[in-house]
């Protein structure tokens, strides 16, 4: 072993990769932190990811002021279970997308609006939903292999999971929509997320 | 019924359930195996469909309130983060504006929440996990509170440091130090057990060279250990396989060296 410190130096090159200091906090790192009251982590990590969460929040909920609302909600939810997420049962950001998505179809099937809205606009949104897929290939990797992994799924079980996703319909009311029994919407939906699950590699 | 409630995986993790279906399906699965981890994996494929969709920027407005309302709420208690802590990378917040050397350490961490993790590792678990008798719980209870009371004298000293890297695979080593206390702490979590007929061996390692700091009890996970000895001059702590005993000085390529 060295004996001085151009020893400990030369032992710190190849298998010391995480030593290395210049590596930026990951999401999981962030959340750790806040889960301890660290508040500059929270603040990091809303700036990190609320762009992600707002953009889900608008499909879902629409009118912004309930968007804003929601979105305020996830994020102390964020706050509060932090010490509840666990990276060995997934990343930070699905659990942040997960928490986001719940709250903004609670949102919705709680709303007025909800009660209003005319079922049978479901089928332009859905359009709509695959069409920004589309739009944001080029600039992101993730939306690529989203894209990708959607497009090996019949067009029956893309169309289920989008109106229900994206749209935040139930799956009655994406049986409703296509006119089809709902117990061929839960195949359908199950089938597809299966698959997605393999096309994406999810563990 | 079983089988049908199977079945919603998919709905599940898209949020298609109604709320008296999802209550019935969340029964079901708690006690499915299967099921349980059919959800965990679709509600992740889930969340990727978000990716497909734009990012949008909520208005600076909405940042000012989110921040106002998390001043006014309380966290869940954070004894389960006992883990989690093990594999926080410790770079935070704190160095933001400061991109080109962001520093690894959290200094002192803060001390209260440092406290409340280490004191939790000794109640939470990994003390008192395996003992098989009385007598056995009592000793590893001392034990335990000794090394609890040697983690209070490192995380107590204004100069408390922490630090935490990844060695393989997701495994991670967090080292705690202080100069002022003269003592060094790890935990680690998720390290593969020691080579057959080998062992962990940890060490003190200044200008002068390397000294060993005892061996690393791999058996419990997550594993918090005192170092044996003083910091010294130190300025790095080391770990590298040995074969069982351990050596006077190290005899392969360190797999961590952390400065402290």
């Amino acid at each position: 072993m060295g004996t001085d410190h151009d020893k400990v130096d030369t032992m710190r090159l190849p298998w010391m990769r995480s030593v290395e200091p210049l590596v930026p906090p990951t999401h999981e790192d962030l959340i750790r932190l806040v889960a301890l009251g660290d508040e500059a982590a929270f603040e990091e990590l809303y700036d990190a990811v609320a762009p992600r969460v707002y953009g889900l929040v608008r499909r879902v909920v629409r009118d912004q002021a309930q968007s804003e609302e929601v979105t305020q909600e996830i994020f102390v939810d964020v706050w509060a279970q932090a010490s509840r997420f666990d990276a060995d049962r997934g990343k930070a950001m699905s659990w942040i997308l997960v928490i986001a998505h719940r709250r903004a179809v609670d949102r919705v099937r709680a709303s007025q609006a909800s009660s209003d809205r005319d079922l049978r606009q479901g089928i332009k949104e859905y359009q709509e939903s695959y069409d920004d897929v589309a739009d944001t290939v080029e600039k992101q990797m993730e939306a690529a292999r989203v894209r990708k992994a959607l497009d090996t799924l019949t067009e029956p079980q893309r169309e289920a999971i989008s109106l229900a996703y994206y749209g935040g319909y139930t799956h009655q009311e994406v049986a409703e929509l296509l006119k089809i029994p709902v117990g061929t919407v839960k195949t359908r939906i199950r089938d597809g997320m299966i698959r997605l699950r393999d096309k994406l590699g999810v563990a | 019924m079983e089988k049908q409630l199977h079945l919603l995986t998919g709905s599940y993790a898209l949020n298609s359930l109604t709320n008296g279906e999802r209550s019935a399906f969340e029964r079901h699965a708690l006690n499915d195996a299967e099921t349980l981890e059919e959800v965990r994996s679709l509600s992740e494929t889930a969340a990727m469909l978000a990716f497909g969709l734009d990012e949008e920027t909520p208005p600076p407005a909405l940042k000012q309130n989110v921040m106002a309302a998390i001043r006014n709420t309380r966290q869940l208690p954070s004894s389960a983060v006992v883990r989690d802590i093990s594999s926080a990378r410790s770079s935070s917040a704190r160095n933001r504006g400061n991109t080109t050397e962001r520093s690894r350490w959290v200094p002192a961490l803060s001390a209260a929440a440092a406290l409340a993790i280490f004191a939790g590792v000794g109640v939470g678990g990994w003390a008192l996990g395996q003992s098989s008798s009385d007598q056995e719980a009592r000793q590893q209870l001392a034990a335990s509170q000794a090394q609890q009371e040697a983690m209070l004298t490192i995380m107590n000293s204004p100069d408390a440091k922490i630090a935490t890297s990844e060695i393989s695979d997701g495994a991670t080593v967090t080292v705690a130090s202080s100069s002022k206390a003269n003592k060094a702490a790890i935990m680690v979590n998720g390290m593969p057990p020691a080579p057959q007929g080998k062992i962990y061996e940890l060490w003190f390692i200044s200008a002068a060279g390397a000294v060993s700091a005892g061996m690393m009890d791999s058996n419990r996970e997550p594993a918090m250990q005192i170092l044996n000895g003083e910091m010294g001059g130190a300025t790095h702590i080391g770990i590298t396989v040995e074969p069982l005993g351990g050596s006077e000085k190290p005899t392969t390529t360190p797999i961590l060296v952390q400065e402290i």
